[in-house]
């Protein structure tokens, strides 16, 4: 019979395929679970030599993925989406994060280098006890910019959304693709607390950002030190450790935090609920807390770092560096977000406002190209 | 055809025809040309070479993504393709007419609602409800599992749409005569209807399959943006935000174009019938 | 065979409506981000209604509606010539319409944007014609790309409804002394128009919740109902799922609207039958 044949062989044809997509996924290793790490952090948040040690101290294979922001990573988890077995948030999201159950109590007693904590880390108030999250890495985000190229460089955010000082770098500037620290900025130009609800406060931010949005190119978290580097972007809304980095490469760059305040963050190792490895996890975790392995990671990211062990390795003309650790006085002017709650809606109006486009074609067809100002020197 | 037109209005059109058909191709074939760029970048010409088919196929990634979306459009397929077919079966029988009228709207559902609710409906609901009903039961609902459920309710659409077409040309006398000869429903399901379905039933198969392939929104939000799980246009679209694109994007786009194109093609030869071919509103 | 349909109708209503309810659900929620039931109010919804959504959610009905109009009015011509052609000639001409239906629509664009960035060729063309206006990264690219993504959708449906078009009608109609605008007034016009609502619910629905276009070809500079959505459950924004839930139920609204609409204005003949299912058998 000539159509059970066809029948046959279709059902065959069925058979083979489904067995050779199964052989090809064992091959490249879909689906394979037992001894793989996989992290979800911030884009070169990690040392690759320091990686490729721990797989090979522990047999095991670490896959690491990035986030561009707080937001984007705690939306993905809620989602249920990853399947992540360590994951690096910051500290304002903490507490949303907590309250949503998405975070595995650490097994502290397989950490045991937790110890090496500086003090000032050991009680942090959005884990008061430590018993989710671990301090890694602390920093700011300050102005970057290209002293080649720009000769008369904001020192605040006053100048920086100045559009005197912004046309210098018309098209080349960029801002953080990140709500909470844009509009952080914005409101500090103007004098207010990154932390402000205030709706008055908050579209006097908003205008500023949308006046400065004609002179920028994008907002980008992930890509824009290298186009720092590459003298793509002349100036940027910027992660201090990102700009030291970069400075190696180009050493025109130059970092500012800027005299009318900052962000300061902290940077948190933490163990998503749901991880299908805790245990690896923890080692990993107690493996970057080791002194030796810390301070490595810390001269090769280029922020400072929570761990007091590590930061006595550290080279004395990093910690003297202001960059990266900023001295007391500077340290004054710097001050951390807060959940914010149900007002974060406020803030996420103002941001879709922001990023609607419809207000760059505001811009005046005349005015910036025709005098081209004094401080930009062109290529 | 007597045609009263004037060959200058023909000329007209022919020209518009011709200039918007070549506005719709032309950045295809530019994209599938660059794919045997031998230079290092996906946007300047520097002669032609193979090594970037050569990367690709050595490219774990692109394998894992290609496999991910294979096997996902086969689960996907033979689970829509099931479906359309018993509830075909029923809605051509059944003394309801009504009752089929309203049903047909629930299944062509899906081609109505903008894919992204779609979507945001599934992924809500299986986070919320599947996921830790399945946890509870010892299984776990994994993003592969989301997908293909996900591209199966897409499917089921399309799919019944071209079998219900099938089943209206279905000649219900021969069944009723091989019953009075004697047939048992086994040998009128296998040697009557079978045969006359069969068409259908490939056709449909073709195009669930190929609506799988094609799919994007759905694949995006059930794998949480492809943090969990890259199908093959998940992969490119993740591509394209890279600081440097080799050609390699433009190999990886011209494999999933033929592959896609082939079965979209085979479905579409398939369902001769012309009403389901017109009617097919083509995945999005 | 009294059950056989009932696997696909519970597959369909789990899947499909029940989602909808969840949906709904979540939509009356006042809780923005956090995930616990009550209390329930119409928060979320002024929200979607009250600017800088409303305006969002305006600028995607006109854009959409801008450029279906557009996609039909470059198809008409195309499909209005391919109807007069030899039977033969017919099939090929119909065919390299469909074929872009089977070619992936993330690759299309992906194809189309590399030709609109800032070097693409497009691009070059265009400032060789003097216009210098970048395509990347502006409302006028993702318009464009619109166009360009839902073309190949408006083919089908109406050429259904130009072939069946009886050239001794026109033919009658011009040796009467009817002119091309009256031929088109009172003879090809009422023939077509099923042809024209259908591709017309076919680009105008999905491109309202486009989100793959205005990310793709806007960069994240220009904002559409589809990606603030997305936002509002994987983006940039903190995941406010009750918020989501409520502008998914807009955009839902929205669309069932149109296709409401749509289906009125069918000639007589057809407006018996409302379900969904007969618009996709119009012929």
């Amino acid at each position: 019979m000539k159509k059970s044949v066809v029948a046959g062989a279709g059902i065959l044809a069925a058979a083979v395929l489904v067995s050779g997509i199964a052989l090809l996924r064992k091959r490249t290793g879909a689906g394979k679970k037992e001894n793989t790490l996989r992290v979800y952090v911030w884009t070169d948040y990690l040392d690759k030599s320091v990686i490729s040690e721990f797989e090979k101290k522990f047999h095991a294979k670490v896959i690491e993925e990035n986030f561009p922001s707080n937001e984007v990573m705690i939306s993905k988890l809620q989602a249920g989406g990853g399947g992540f077995d360590l994951i690096v948030p910051s500290d304002y999201m903490i507490q949303t994060m907590r309250q949503q159950n998405l975070l595995m109590p650490l097994p502290k007693d397989k950490i045991p280098n937790l110890s090496f904590l500086s003090e000032r880390f050991k009680n942090v108030s959005y884990d008061p006890a430590g018993d989710f999250t671990v301090p890694y890495m602390w920093g700011t985000t300050g102005i970057a910019y290209n002293s080649a190229k720009i000769s008369q460089p904001p020192s605040s955010w006053k100048e920086f959304f100045d559009p005197a000082f912004a046309r210098a770098a018309d098209k080349r500037i960029s801002l953080l693709d990140d709500p909470r620290e844009v509009i952080g900025a914005a409101l500090k130009s103007n004098g207010h607390s990154l932390n402000s609800t205030a709706e008055g406060e908050l579209s006097q931010a908003k205008l500023k950002i949308i006046n400065l949005k004609q002179f920028i190119s994008r907002f980008d978290t992930m890509s824009y030190k290298d186009l720092l580097a590459s003298g793509d972007l002349w100036m940027a809304q910027a992660y201090s450790g990102d700009v030291v980095k970069m400075q190696a490469g180009n050493p025109e760059l130059r970092y500012v935090i800027p005299k009318d305040g900052a962000t300061l963050w902290v940077d948190n190792l933490a163990i998503p609920a749901g991880s299908a490895n805790p245990q690896l996890a923890a080692e990993f975790i107690n493996f970057i807390m080791e002194p030796s392995i810390n301070s490595r990671i810390a001269m090769a990211i280029r922020y400072a770092t929570t761990n007091e062990k590590a930061r006595q390795l550290l080279p004395p003309e990093e910690l003297a560096n202001p960059s990266v650790y900023p001295p007391k006085d500077v340290e004054e002017r710097l001050e951390l977000f807060t959940d914010l709650g149900s007002s974060t809606e406020l803030i996420d109006n103002v941001w879709a406002e922001v990023r609607a486009e419809d207000k760059l074609e505001d811009k005046p067809a005349d005015a910036p190209e025709a005098t081209d100002p004094p401080t930009a020197q062109r290529e | 055809m007597v045609n009263s037109s004037n060959p200058m209005r023909k000329k007209l059109l022919l020209g518009w025809t011709v200039l918007s058909l070549a506005l719709l191709y032309t950045p295809v074939f530019m994209l599938v040309f660059y794919g045997f760029n031998a230079g290092q970048f996906a946007l300047r010409w520097e002669g032609f070479s193979l090594r970037w088919y050569a990367a690709a196929l050595s490219n774990e990634e692109m394998i894992l993504a290609l496999l991910n979306s294979l096997l996902i459009g086969l689960f996907s397929t033979v689970i829509s393709v099931a479906l359309a077919f018993t509830y075909c079966l029923w809605a051509q029988r059944t003394r309801f007419k009504r009752l089929a009228g309203t049903s047909d709207s629930l299944m062509s559902l899906p081609l109505f609602i903008p894919e992204i609710v779609l979507s945001i409906g599934l992924l809500v609901m299986i986070v919320r409800f599947l996921k830790p009903a399945f946890l509870e039961m010892g299984f776990n609902f994994d993003s592969l599992a989301a997908v293909i459920v996900g591209h199966a309710t897409l499917a089921v659409g399309y799919a019944s749409l071209v079998l219900r077409t099938r089943f209206n040309s279905y000649d219900i006398q021969q069944e009723l005569a091989a019953r009075d000869l004697g047939a048992g429903s086994r040998q009128i399901f296998l040697e009557i209807m079978l045969p006359q379905i069969m068409p259908g039933l490939a056709a449909a198969a073709c195009l669930s399959f190929a609506v799988s392939l094609d799919d994007f929104y759905v694949s995006y939000f059930l794998s949480t943006g492809g943090s969990a799980l890259k199908t093959l246009p998940l992969y490119i679209w993740s591509l394209q935000g890279r600081k440097a694109m080799t050609p390699e994007i433009n190999v990886v786009s011209s494999v999933l174009l033929i592959v896609a194109l082939l079965f979209f093609c085979t479905g579409l030869t398939l369902s001769r019938s012309r009403s389901s071919v017109e009617n097919l509103k083509g995945p999005t | 065979m009294k059950w056989t349909g009932l696997p696909a109708k519970i597959w369909m209503s789990l899947f499909v409506l029940f989602p909808f309810v969840w949906l709904l659900f979540l939509s009356v929620q006042k809780n923005s981000y956090i995930n616990q039931s009550g209390p329930y109010g119409f928060s979320q919804f002024k929200r979607a209604l009250n600017p800088p959504f409303s305006g969002i959610i305006v600028n995607s009905l006109v854009y959409s509606f801008a450029a279906s109009v557009c996609v039909i009015g470059i198809a008409i011509p195309i499909v209005r010539y391919i109807s007069q052609l030899p039977p033969r000639k017919r099939t090929l001409w119909i065919l390299l319409c469909a074929i872009p239906l089977g070619l992936n629509f993330v690759v299309r664009i992906y194809a189309w944007f590399v030709l609109i960035r800032p070097e693409g060729l497009l691009t070059l063309i265009l400032e060789y014609l003097g216009i210098n206006s970048p395509l990347a990264s502006t409302r006028a690219g993702v318009f464009m790309s619109m166009v360009y993504g839902y073309l190949p959708f408006a083919f089908l449906p109406l050429y259904t409804v130009f072939e069946r078009l009886d050239p001794s009608q026109t033919e009658a109609a011009s040796d009467l002394g009817a002119g091309t605008l009256q031929r088109w007034r009172y003879i090809i016009l009422p023939a077509v128009v099923p042809g024209v609502v259908a591709s017309f619910i076919f680009i105008f629905v999905p491109m309202l919740g486009e989100y793959l276009i205005p990310k793709m070809i806007g960069g994240g500079l220009v904002s559409s109902l589809g990606t603030q959505i997305e936002s509002q459950f994987l983006g940039s924004t903190k995941p406010n799922w009750p918020f989501g839930a409520a502008l998914s139920l807009c955009l839902l609204v929205c669309a069932s609207a149109v296709l409401f609409i749509a289906v009125k204005l069918l000639p007589k003949g057809h407006s018996g039958q409302k379900s969904t299912w007969s618009i996709l058998q119009i012929q």
